[in-house]
């Protein structure tokens, strides 16, 4: 398996606080990677960094061979990497349709070719919009379709963010916290969905994921942060065992009573 | 008759500088304070080349097109990052400075008295004269801006717009190129105002500094919040309620009434009602403003 996604050694400070400390991990091709830890571990921040909207103080990203630290987010979104953010973030007054078919870029974006449009502008407009649609059905919302995204739940918001994310065939997906808030039926849906997206779609997700029989039951890996820095990497069951999974979840006490 | 046609030109190039101010506020969320200084920089441009430069109008307008856009890009590049009060503000000091230079800039714009002489379009032999060839030459141009502004907000363009207005960080996660977009829409939107001050020029024949300030910038904002965002049809709505309705109390009350005040006072109070109960425009469908 080779690594799409190399991370690093990057740090990140805000004023005197180290975000992120020396984290390197890295992400193979056609596989769920979860990035675990507590609150404040730094996951978000290094989502931030990877994704270009924040740039590191030091270190490196690589994806897909190319360097892509500190390049802009639409640059690396057009690359083949796309995000969630931890909110569902939709647009709230466009139709849950046009809120997916935001994230197509087409020719007819430019104001020249809206004018003009043509057959091939036409066509391009046309595919976006099939494929929209088959994601939205992929995401069982297509019914749906022509109703504004307000109009939805919060599970379904969320359903409706991954779509977005997923419409422009991005190699790889970051998915921030995307089970938060879910009911049971909801979650069993959005793991199965996020299953199917790397057996079926064959694409490749990193995850931040604060449940841990999600992460148990679906990563290919585990990548332990705490305090900024990535301390344990491995499959799941190699960093459940791992000392400092104990500790971050547990408590130092428990390290030592365990030994 | 004369009467009738006058007010339907200024319905319609109000109309073309309020639905060119919509493509900026309303899709974009670029909340333009801009715009009436635009619209000056096009009469002027327009003035400028055909009276002292010589040019024929329609290269004359073309350019005023161009300047106004060019000039968009000099101010939108520092100020369209900034925070939407912040770049009200930015804007409203570019509008005084606009004002300013047009005064001050004598050898240029003949300071407080204007220019005079500008010349009407013609096609061929045909000289287009004041009447119904006036209203014919400014209904063409208000056709052609309309359906500019039907093509973008029916094409691909407006999703990306509309994502830029309601989450840039979205936007961006998504591969829209925010800044560059935000630039581009300035910059059609000072084109567009510029090119209604040419049509302006060529219908009054006369520029003069004026009408491109502060009561103007308030009276587009308070046309395209009347007639409703994102809409065509509240693009001409808008204007025509506000130009129209002033000009109904011109028929009311008799002799040595003084209706100047009142009429202020009721269309100060026609504002109020209107936001009240339809914040979202006479037709428009969006509610209010998003900063």
């Amino acid at each position: 398996m080779t690594a799409v996604l190399d991370v690093s050694g990057i740090s990140k400070r805000f004023g005197g606080l180290a975000a992120v400390d020396n984290a390197s991990f890295t992400v193979e091709e056609h596989t769920i990677t979860s990035l675990i830890g507590p609150n404040g571990a730094g996951k978000t921040t290094a989502f931030n960094i990877v994704s270009g909207f924040l740039k590191p103080d030091s270190g490196t990203v690589t994806f897909a061979g190319q360097p892509i630290e500190g390049r802009e987010p639409h640059d690396i979104y057009r690359l083949g990497m796309a995000r969630t953010f931890q909110d569902p973030r939709v647009f709230q007054e466009m139709t849950v349709l046009d809120n997916v078919m935001v994230g197509v870029r087409q020719k007819g974006e430019a104001p020249f070719w809206a004018i003009m449009r043509g057959a091939k502008v036409n066509a391009q407009w046309k595919a976006a919009r099939e494929r929209a649609e088959r994601i939205l059905e992929d995401v069982g919302l297509l019914a749906r379709a022509k109703e504004e995204a307000s109009a939805l739940s919060f599970g379904e918001q969320r359903f409706l963010s991954i779509a977005r994310a997923l419409v422009g065939e991005p190699r790889i997906v970051l998915l921030d916290e995307p089970t938060v808030g879910l009911d049971r039926s909801t979650f069993g849906k959005l793991v199965e969905l996020m299953k199917n997206l790397v057996t079926k779609e064959r694409k490749t997700i990193l995850l931040i994921e604060h449940n841990m029989d999600v992460v148990m039951s679906i990563s290919d890996k585990v990548v332990l942060m705490m305090q900024g820095t990535t301390v344990a990497s491995g499959t799941p069951a190699e960093v459940r065992g791992h000392r400092s999974m104990v500790e971050a979840y547990l408590g130092k006490r428990h390290v030592a009573a365990s030994q | 008759m004369e009467y009738l046609q006058h007010l339907l030109i200024m319905v319609m190039i109000y109309a073309c500088l309020t639905v060119s101010l919509d493509l900026n506020i309303g899709h974009a969320g670029i909340l333009s304070f801009g715009h009436a200084s635009f619209y000056g920089i096009g009469a002027y441009t327009t003035a400028i080349l055909t009276v002292y430069a010589g040019l024929d109008w329609f290269t004359a307008m073309v350019l005023a097109f161009a300047m106004g856009a060019f000039i968009a890009v000099l101010i939108g590049l520092p100020t369209l990052r900034l925070g939407g009060d912040y770049f009200i503000l930015a804007l409203f000091g570019f509008s005084l400075i606009v004002t300013s230079l047009i005064i001050n800039m004598e050898w240029l714009t003949n300071g407080p008295f204007g220019i005079r002489g500008v010349p009407r379009p013609s096609i061929g032999s045909y000289q287009v004269q004041s009447g119904y060839g006036m209203l014919g030459f400014i209904a063409i141009m208000t056709a052609f801006i309309f359906f500019v502004h039907w093509r973008f907000a029916s094409s691909p363009m407006k999703a990306a717009l509309h994502a830029i207005r309601d989450d840039e960080s979205v936007a961006m996660s998504l591969g829209i190129n925010v800044v560059r977009t935000k630039i581009i829409v300035f910059a059609l939107g000072g084109g567009f105002a510029a090119l209604c001050g040419a049509m302006g020029a060529f219908y009054f024949r006369f520029v003069s500094a004026d009408g491109y300030g502060l009561q103007t910038i308030i009276l587009l904002w308070a046309m395209l919040f009347v007639g409703g965002n994102c809409s065509l049809l509240g693009a001409f709505v808008g204007p025509a309620v506000l130009m129209l309705f002033p000009e109904l109390f011109r028929f009311i009350g008799g002799q040595g009434w003084d209706i100047g005040h009142i009429q202020e006072a009721l269309y100060g109070l026609l504002l109020i009602l209107l936001m009240m109960f339809r914040p979202q425009g006479l037709v428009g469908n969006k509610v209010g403003l998003r900063a």
